[in-house]
C-alpha cells in the first residue's frame, strides 16, 4: 500500500524538469510532422489527404501499444497483486482512451472526403470503435467500485479478457465485410511514405510514454490521497 | 477538390494538436489537484497501511 | 471422488437458482414479457414493409435476447446479494469456479427458455419461415447464447456488486459479445437464405472458438473476481 512517505515531492526543480520534457516531446512531434508532411509527394487521386495518414496510423499503433500495457500490467497485477501495477494499467487505459478517440476521428476525417460518407463501417474502424468501447468499459467500472482491491482485480480481470478479444472482434468485422464492397483504409505499403511513417510513430510514441508515465504519477498520489481518506475515516468515526 | 482536401488535412492536424495539447493540460490540472490534496510531504511518521 | 463432489455442488447452485427463479414466476415471466416487448418495438420501429421486416428478423432477435438477457444475468446475483448469502456461500468449502459452474448453468437453462419464446414470437412477427436447414440454425442460437450467458454470468458477478449495475452490464457485455452478434446473425441469415454470399460453416466454427476460448478464459479469471 502506498504511503505518504512513498512519494517524495520532486520538489520545484523537479517540476520544471517534467514541463520542459513534456515540451521536448512535443516539439520531437511537431518536427516529425513537418518533415513528412514537407517530404511527401502529392498522390494523385488521393491528393494531398494522404497526408492525414501520418496523425491517423501513428494514433492508430499507440492505442494499440496502449491496450497492450494495460494487457500486461493487468496479467503482472493478478500475479503478483502489486498496487502500482494496477495503477499502471489504468494508466495506460486511459491515455489509449485518448489516442483511440483521436484515431477514430482521424480515419472520419479521412473517410469523408475519400469515401463520401463520416462513417462506412470498414472492417478497421469499426474494430477501432468496439476497442474505444471495452476502453470506455473498463473506465467506467474503476469508476464505480470503490473498494481499491476489487477494482484492481475487476479491472484486471476485464482488461485481459477484454485484450483476448481484441483480434476476434478484428476478424469477425473483417469476414462481416470481405463480401461487400469494402472501403479501404489507408495503406500504409507505399515506401515513399514508410520514412515519414516510421518517423512519426517514434515520435508519437515518445509522447504515448511520457502521457503514461505522468498519469501514472499522478495516479499514485490519488491513490494515496484516497487511503488516507479511508484511514482517516476508519479512524475519525 | 484538391482545396477542400486542404480542409481535411488541416482539420485532422488541427485535432490532433488540440486532443494532445488539451490531454496535457488534464494531466496538468489533475496534478495539480493531486498535489494539492496530498498536502506538503513533511516526513511525519503518518503511515498508512 | 473430489471432481464428483465438485459437479454436485456446482448443480445444487443451478437447481437453486433455477427453482427460485421457477417458483417467484415474476422473474422468468417479466424477462420474457420484456424480450417480446423488444421485438414489437423494433417491429414497429423498421416496418411494416413486409420484405424489409424479413431482412431485419435475424438482427432484431439477437438484440431482444441481448437486451432482456442482461436482465436476467444481473438478478442471478441479486438473490445472493440482497439477503447476504454471497458471504457464506464463499466460506463453503471447495473450489470457487463451482460457484460460476453454477451460476452459468442456472442462466443457460433461463436463456434457454427465454430463447425459445422470443424466437417463436420473433419468427411470427417478422414473418420468417422455418427453413430447410433449421437444425444448423438451432445449432447457431445455441452456440450464439453459450457465448451470451458465459460472459453475461462472468461480467454480471462483478456487475451486480458495484454501484451502477443497471449500466455497467450492458456496457461492459455488449462490446464484448459483438463476434457473437456479428457471427450468429451472419450465419442465421445464410441459413435462412435470405444472404447467401457468406458461409455459415465458417461462422459456426468461429462462434464455436470464441465459446470455447472465453469459456476457458472466465472460469480461469472468476478466481480472482468472486472473493470480496
Amino acid at each position: 500500500m502506498l504511503s505518504r512517505d512513498q512519494l517524495p515531492d520532486p520538489g520545484p526543480s523537479g517540476r520544471r524538469t517534467g514541463v520542459w520534457l513534456a515540451l521536448a516531446t512535443l516539439v520531437v512531434l511537431a518536427a516529425a510532422q513537418a518533415y513528412a508532411i514537407s517530404n511527401s509527394p502529392a498522390e494523385g487521386d488521393m491528393g494531398h489527404l494522404q497526408k492525414i495518414m501520418y496523425v491517423h496510423v501513428p494514433a492508430a499503433w499507440m492505442t494499440f501499444i496502449a491496450f497492450f500495457v494495460v494487457l500486461v500490467f493487468s496479467v503482472l497485477y493478478l500475479w503478483r497483486r502489486r498496487e502500482t501495477d494496477d495503477l499502471i494499467a489504468a494508466s495506460a487505459a486511459e491515455v489509449g482512451a485518448v489516442f483511440n478517440g483521436l484515431t477514430l476521428a482521424l480515419g472520419m476525417i479521412w473517410g469523408r472526403p475519400t469515401w463520401g460518407v463520416w462513417w462506412a463501417w470498414d472492417a478497421r474502424l469499426t474494430s477501432t470503435l468496439v476497442l474505444f468501447l471495452i476502453f470506455v468499459g473498463y473506465l467506467a467500472l474503476r469508476g464505480f467500485v470503490d473498494d481499491a482491491g476489487q477494482r484492481a482485480r475487476w479491472s484486471a480481470a476485464v482488461g485481459i479478457i477484454g485484450a483476448i478479444n481484441v483480434p476476434i472482434v478484428y476478424m469477425s468485422v473483417m469476414w462481416w465485410r470481405t463480401l461487400h464492397q469494402q472501403p479501404s483504409s489507408p495503406s500504409t505499403l507505399d515506401p515513399a511514405y514508410t520514412m515519414g511513417l516510421r518517423t512519426n510513430a517514434i515520435a508519437m510514441l515518445l509522447v504515448l510514454v511520457f502521457f503514461i508515465h505522468k498519469r501514472y504519477d499522478i495516479a499514485r498520489r490519488e491513490r494515496a490521497v484516497e487511503l488516507a481518506a479511508q484511514t482517516a475515516a476508519m479512524r475519525g468515526s | 477538390m484538391v482545396a477542400s482536401n486542404q480542409t481535411f488535412v488541416i482539420a485532422a492536424y488541427a485535432l490532433t494538436w488540440v486532443v494532445l495539447l488539451g490531454y496535457v493540460w488534464r494531466l496538468v490540472s489533475k496534478d495539480r489537484r493531486a498535489r494539492a490534496d496530498h498536502g506538503p510531504v513533511s516526513g511525519r511518521g503518518d503511515v498508512s497501511r | 471422488m473430489a471432481w464428483r463432489d465438485d459437479w454436485r455442488r456446482a448443480r445444487a447452485i443451478a437447481r437453486k437458482d433455477v427453482t427460485t427463479e421457477l417458483r417467484a414466476k415474476a422473474g422468468f415471466n417479466s424477462v420474457a414479457a420484456l424480450g417480446v416487448t423488444i421485438l414489437v418495438l423494433l417491429g414497429l420501429a423498421l416496418g411494416p414493409d413486409a420484405q424489409a421486416l424479413r431482412d431485419a428478423a435475424v438482427g432484431a432477435v439477437w438484440l431482444a435476447l441481448l437486451f432482456s438477457g442482461v436482465l436476467a444475468f444481473n438478478r442471478s446475483f441479486q438473490v445472493e446479494l440482497e439477503s447476504g448469502a454471497l458471504e457464506p456461500l464463499l466460506q463453503y468449502p471447495g473450489p470457487r469456479w463451482t460457484i460460476f459452474a453454477g451460476k452459468l448453468l442456472g442462466n443457460l437453462i433461463f436463456l434457454a427458455m427465454m430463447t425459445a419464446i422470443v424466437v417463436a414470437v420473433g419468427a411470427i412477427l417478422f414473418s420468417v419461415s422455418i427453413p430447410p436447414r433449421w437444425p444448423a440454425l438451432l445449432g447457431v442460437l445455441a452456440l450464439g447464447i453459450l457465448g451470451l450467458t458465459v460472459l453475461g454470468t462472468f461480467y454480471a458477478s462483478m456487475a451486480s456488486r458495484s454501484r451502477a449495475r443497471e449500466v455497467l452490464l450492458p456496457l461492459l457485455l455488449f462490446p464484448m459479445l459483438v463476434p457473437v452478434l456479428v457471427a450468429a446473425t451472419t450465419a442465421s441469415k445464410a441459413l435462412l437464405g435470405t444472404d447467401l454470399m457468406h458461409d455459415a460453416g465458417a461462422w459456426i466454427r468461429l462462434l464455436a472458438a470464441y465459446d470455447v476460448i472465453f469459456l476457458i478464459a472466465t472460469f480461469l479469471a472468476f478466481e480472482h473476481v468472486i472473493e470480496s
